[in-house]
């Protein structure tokens, strides 16, 4: 008998759950994703935005402050220059009620703009290898041999790619949500705006889940992860132009479902719903001498968002069947 | 250790598994089978992975079809495919693959480490699995699929790609995770040395049924009333001088021959046909079957029952 052998050695102990599992995945998926320099970068350049967003807050506070008369300050240029002048001015006279208008303006530009374009790139660097790697390697019988569900591995891949898109979305949402109540002239904005934050938590939901359900379709259909990513960027892009040329056609310009081919278009349908910058836009409108305000040319969308989240839950829905069938094709095989 | 009682599983129109009913018991078994024998998809019936069609399959008594979950949290699974995962090195594929069985991340860490030590694995497992070579990522496999101390281990093709030193490392951790640890093995393979080299019994299929379910020794017994002749002569003539005295002759070689026949008196009748032909017998010993021949026939057998 040896008196010490590096030997196999049985093993009893509490395991993890069982409907922890997939996060096991999502957490080996983003270390892998964090090696990248380029995601790494963009990460960073997700903050940018708040460089501008911030201090917009911090302006659109400043200058509800009654004890500091600064209305015509900088600080209220700034305001102006993004509200317009009619609706900056009411804003200044009356700020208990309109803040929530107002700030429910700036989020949804955020969503709609900046940061729904970051979600674009990161979803393009992050998620078309997460299963395409799989379908090349055959990794799928490593993951099934294991005491883990087809649902549990989806959940792992796409929380991999919803984690980094939260990062570029969600977290500077909740992060400038954070700091326009600090920089906000008392803690009462908090009653006026406490639904802004699940709001924030919606939006992120509407930028980031059809997509990377699209991409991670993709990424199942081929076992190279570029064609994953040319057929993302090709969808995304061609649907933009598509529906700038259509929008561009007389006949259609009245049409309801006009942003179909754009992905983009319905989100912001979407995230103007979930804002409710309708409400904005129409106060904007009354106050202003033409009847067309500069905040209804940024946030206004003519498209109902209930047909548009109808049209992003369809496509999740798609995109969730086309998986499901792929990584069940390795087992009939 | 496994029950099978009328498995039948098809794909759209194929049939891949048809009417199989086998048990087999604990220690180390070899599947074999031609191409296309329902190997691949019996494993994965075993695992829940496939439904079956009709029939039904237990693994330590659970149903393949309700407690798959539990099956896979006590079975190990060394797929015949790459299934690496880009990017892991050697010990962080391990460590993954026991937090997949719900190892705690420190726990399935430090197992990574113990399995790879067990396996042999020294500093690779510091590089990418990817890196790897054939043997390396074998031993890899291998040590993924026992991280999570499962007491039935499936192996597709564990030897496929390994030169020989590797072979024969890959065959002694398999005999010693029986022979040592308890851990009882099913080795499906087209290698019949590997399992006449480390498996106690033998499921030989083909077509998706069973043909043959045994011990080694107890089918080496049992076709073992053969002769093997070392002669000095024609072998031609002392073949058809065998069949003219009732026995049946197969050629093994210029000077070797095989003769089997019923009766106790085969030898003096070997004999008789020698001294007919003028052939001089060298030596004669009891034959012994290869599990080649055993395999052979028993699929030549289930052909010649199709045609």
């Amino acid at each position: 008998m040896p008196i010490f052998e590096l030997g196999y050695r049985h093993w009893e102990g509490a395991l993890t759950p069982a409907w922890k599992r997939w996060a096991t995945i999502t957490r080996a998926g983003v270390a892998l994703a964090f090696r990248s320099k380029v995601l790494r970068r963009l990460l960073f350049l997700a903050w940018a935005p708040l460089l501008y967003f911030g201090p917009l807050f911090f302006a659109v506070g400043y200058v509800t402050d009654p004890a500091r008369g600064v209305r015509g300050s900088d600080w209220a240029s700034f305001a102006r220059a993004f509200l317009g002048t009619e609706l900056a001015n009411r804003f200044m006279n009356d700020p208990a009620s309109l803040r929530p208008h107002v700030w429910s303006a700036i989020f949804s530009h955020f969503f709609m703009y900046s940061q729904g374009f970051l979600t674009f790139l990161v979803l393009t660097i992050v998620a078309p290898p997460l299963i395409s790697q799989d379908v090349r390697s055959k990794a799928f019988l490593l993951y099934f041999s294991k005491p883990i569900t087809r649902v549990e591995y989806l959940l792992g891949k796409a929380g991999t790619a919803l984690f980094c898109v939260s990062l570029v979305s969600l977290l500077p949402g909740v992060v400038l949500y954070a700091v326009s109540i600090a920089l906000s002239p008392s803690m009462a904005v908090l009653a006026d705006t406490f639904v802004t934050l699940p709001r924030i938590l919606t939006a992120s939901l509407v930028v980031a889940l059809p997509g990377t359900l699209l991409v991670l379709a993709f990424s199942s259909l081929t076992s190279d992860g570029r064609y994953a990513t040319f057929a993302w960027i090709g969808v995304w892009m061609l649907g933009e132009m598509f529906f700038r040329i259509l929008e561009q056609v007389p006949g259609l310009q009245g049409s309801g479902w006009l942003f179909l081919p754009s992905i983009r278009e319905a989100s912001n349908a979407v995230i103007g719903g979930v804002f409710e910058v309708d409400q904005v836009v129409a106060l904007a409108d009354r106050l202003n001498a033409s009847g067309r305000s500069q905040i209804r040319a940024m946030l206004h969308s003519p498209y109902s968002p209930a047909a548009a989240l109808v049209y992003l839950l369809g496509l999740a829905g798609l995109s969730l069947a086309v998986l499901y069938r792929r990584i069940s094709a390795p087992m009939r095989v | 250790m496994i029950q099978l009682n009328g498995v039948t599983k098809f794909y759209g129109g194929v049939k891949a598994l048809d009417d199989l009913s086998a048990t087999l018991g604990e220690g180390v078994i070899g599947l074999l089978g031609p191409n296309g024998a329902g190997k691949s998809t019996l494993i994965k019936v075993l695992l829940g992975l496939v439904r079956l069609t009709r029939g039904e399959a237990r693994v330590r008594g659970l149903d393949a079809r309700r407690d798959s979950r539990k099956i896979r949290q006590r079975v190990g699974y060394m797929p015949e495919d790459d299934c690496s995962i880009a990017g892991l090195s050697g010990v962080q594929a391990v460590a993954f693959a026991g937090e997949l069985a719900g190892l705690p991340p420190r726990t399935s860490l430090r197992r990574a480490h113990e399995v790879l030590d067990y396996v042999g694995v020294a500093e690779e497992r510091y590089r990418e699995v990817q890196t790897y070579s054939t043997g390396m990522k074998q031993k890899a496999k291998f040590a993924q699929a026992i991280i999570h101390a499962p007491n039935l281990v499936f192996l597709d093709e564990p030897t496929g790609g390994l030169d020989p030193q590797g072979r024969e490392r890959m065959l002694a951790l398999i005999r010693n995770l029986f022979g040592k640890r308890r851990v009882s093995v099913v080795v499906s393979t087209h290698i019949l040395q590997d399992v006449e080299a480390c498996c106690d019994s033998v499921l030989i299929m083909s077509r998706g049924r069973a043909l043959v379910n045994d011990t080694l020794a107890a089918l080496r017994k049992s076709v073992d009333a053969s002769l093997v002749i070392r002669f000095t002569g024609d072998g031609g003539a002392f073949a058809k001088a065998l069949a003219g005295r009732g026995c049946e002759a197969k050629s093994l070689g210029a000077d070797e021959i095989r003769a089997s026949g019923e009766g106790a008196d085969l030898p003096e009748r070997i004999f008789q046909g020698a001294r007919d032909c003028g052939v001089v017998v060298r030596q004669m010993a009891a034959g012994k079957t290869s599990l080649e021949e055993i395999f052979l026939r028993a699929v030549a057998g289930d052909r010649d029952a199709h045609l």
